[in-house]
């Protein structure tokens, strides 16, 4: 493999204090709820692993993923995090184009082979032999094809890429396809929204570099430390649950006093993500802090479930997640009381602030 | 236990040390005390008597009997008593929603001082949380509901509640544990679950050792002669 810089030295490079540098590790570990403890270990392997070479393409797609990717508020923000990977293909964000740019997407696949990730946004359409999207003249299902045989991993930018999102709504007329039922061989890590929130996309590409490994995903793909909560879960509006208080009504009394959106077709109780606790925009703010909401951009097929202003009807426990907690706490007796302890110490570790991933203390 | 009247509702609020008073005949019953005509030891809470106890004067039943007017309040009792109240009027918005298990009622569990608040359990048919309810009332009263999430650290981690409020209440802090709360089958199931959940709170996960300070270096005194003729470091 060829040399590459390590990402401590190209932000050196780029005139970053190290003071800054290890800031940035701190709050990279805090964003991935692994507490400060985690903080030297960040900075290690940013100052001795190599960038790890991220080739970037694009299907059928509204690019609201790479926008959102771009806006991280990480501390030192855009151009850092580009330097951290080394993204050496992605049409929308390369100066290179045309044959020029399919030459860089080829040499990375062989210079690095088996060594680099595929970051995928967007998902192919399969119907009339995928020619509903093609890039650099071949149909796009040939261009994932390609790039991932030889990947370490797959990362499934946003939900067209996890779930098929709006081209895959029903009739699918393209048959848009969710990149894990077309690539069956890799490693695949979702991380499903419209788009997804940039500090998740680039805490998952910080734990990629740190640890070199997956991080600990759920049972849909989902790396657990930021998708195990729901919306619903740590919603800022929640004492308004509790206590009864809903609006009736856009613009009513209650709207305005910021109580809870569930009757307004809030999806907030069954959506897996981490707006509630990372917020949008540097923290700032997000959806149902709006006033609007949510509509569940996370969850699979969720163009499909019905308006975004209907009230749910059904709210599976646990959604996916349905295990020994769901079908134990249904059987009574002795052994229902050992199944109590096991329910409640999940609930508690789901609770904590930073999820099930919070391993100090 | 069946308590008469006006006192059914506070059936919950009878602390282990009040003392409760016959509505018939006056005769008191004295928890520190037991009573000796039902060999009943000292020490048993009224509301731990067995349902055979009936008042040892006039042999009317547990039900005809009322706490003792003027006993010291227990201050914990009565507020985690108006949060059940609080949260009981709530439960009417919930009865046409998915949220609403119709075989749960609302019942604090396990109330205990922590720090300068009371935390304990709330199980009401629509969600489970870890409640926590400040000692002096005032307290929390500049703390804006929605702001920011109070963290607070407990044995098994740190912890983000929300502040809410409300006007005939007044404040209090809330951590999620369950909502829905459709997984529990009865009401005996649901409490199994909140006593273990206070278990798991109190209960640090395998804590670390803590490393021991390294021995400190021997530190050789400077010889001030030395450094001002620039042998520092060589003492010679």
């Amino acid at each position: 493999m060829a040399e590459l810089e390590t990402f401590y030295d190209v932000i050196r490079r780029q005139g970053i204090s190290r003071r800054s540098f290890l800031k940035f590790c701190s709050l990279a570990a805090a964003s991935m709820g692994l507490g400060p403890a985690f903080a030297p270990k960040i900075a290690h392997a940013m100052e001795t692993k190599p960038r790890i070479p991220v080739v970037w393409i694009h299907g059928l797609e509204c690019t609201c993923c790479s926008e959102s990717f771009i806006r991280s508020a990480h501390p030192l923000a855009k151009d850092v995090i580009l330097s951290m990977i080394s993204l050496d293909y992605d049409p929308v964000i390369m100066a290179a184009a045309g044959d020029q740019a399919e030459a860089a997407l080829e040499d990375t696949i062989t210079k690095y082979k088996g060594n680099y990730i595929l970051a995928v946004e967007g998902n192919p359409p399969l119907n009339e032999d995928g020619m509903f999207c093609i890039v650099g003249g071949k149909p796009f299902v040939e261009q994932l094809r390609h790039a991932a045989k030889d990947a370490m991993a797959v990362i499934s930018w946003g939900s067209c890429a996890s779930w098929g999102c709006v081209q895959a709504a029903a009739p699918n007329p393209t048959q848009a396809t969710p990149v894990h039922k077309v690539i069956t061989d890799k490693p695949i890590i979702k991380v499903p929204g419209c788009p997804p929130i940039a500090e998740v996309m680039t805490g998952i590409v910080t734990y990629l570099l740190t640890f070199g490994t997956l991080p600990e995903m759920d049972r849909q793909g989902r790396p657990k430390m930021f998708y195990s909560q729901r919306i619903h879960d740590k919603c800022y509006r929640r004492p308004h649950f509790d206590a009864g208080q809903f609006v009736e009504q856009w613009d009513d009394e209650a709207a305005r006093k910021g109580y809870c959106l569930y009757k307004m077709g809030c999806k907030g109780p069954t959506t897996y993500n981490a707006c509630s606790t990372t917020r949008w925009n540097e923290g700032v703010s997000f959806p149902i802090q709006s006033g609007h909401g949510c509509i569940g951009c996370s969850e699979d097929g969720f163009w499909d479930k019905g308006s975004f202003y209907d009230r749910l009807t059904t709210i599976p426990q646990f959604g996916v997640e349905s295990t020994a907690d769901t079908v134990g706490l249904t059987a009574a007796g002795a052994a229902g009381a050992a199944i109590a302890t096991h329910a409640a110490i999940s609930a508690v570790k789901r609770a904590r602030a930073g999820g099930t991933n919070d391993k100090s203390e | 236990m069946i308590l008469s009247g006006a006192f059914g509702s506070t059936a919950q609020r009878l602390s282990a040390a009040t003392r409760m008073e016959c509505g018939v005949c006056w005769a008191v019953y004295e928890p520190a005390e037991g009573c000796a005509t039902w060999d009943i030891g000292a020490g048993t809470a009224f509301s731990d008597l067995p349902d055979y106890w009936r008042c040892p004067t006039c042999d009317n039943d547990k039900s005809v009997f009322l706490p003792v007017a003027g006993q010291e309040a227990d201050p914990m009792a009565d507020r985690v008593a108006a949060l059940e109240d609080a949260f009981r009027t709530a439960e009417a918005a919930f009865l046409d929603t998915p949220f609403h298990n119709a075989a749960l009622r609302v019942e604090a569990i396990g109330f205990r001082a922590w720090e300068d608040a009371w935390l304990g359990i709330l199980i009401t048919p629509w969600f489970m949380n870890v409640i926590l309810l400040p000692q002096d009332p005032a307290a929390w009263d500049d703390l804006m509901p929605g702001a920011v999430p109070q963290r607070h650290i407990l044995p098994a981690g740190r912890f983000d509640f929300e502040v809410g409020r409300l006007d005939h209440f007044g404040t209090w802090q809330a951590c999620s544990l369950f909502s829905t709360m459709e997984s529990f089958a009865d009401h005996n199931t649901a409490r199994q679950t909140a006593e273990a959940c206070l278990d798991a709170l109190f209960t640090a996960e395998a804590p670390k050792e803590p490393e021991p300070p390294a021995p400190p270096e021997p530190v050789e005194p400077i010889d001030r002669r030395a450094l001002l003729r620039g042998q520092f470091g060589s003492r010679a």
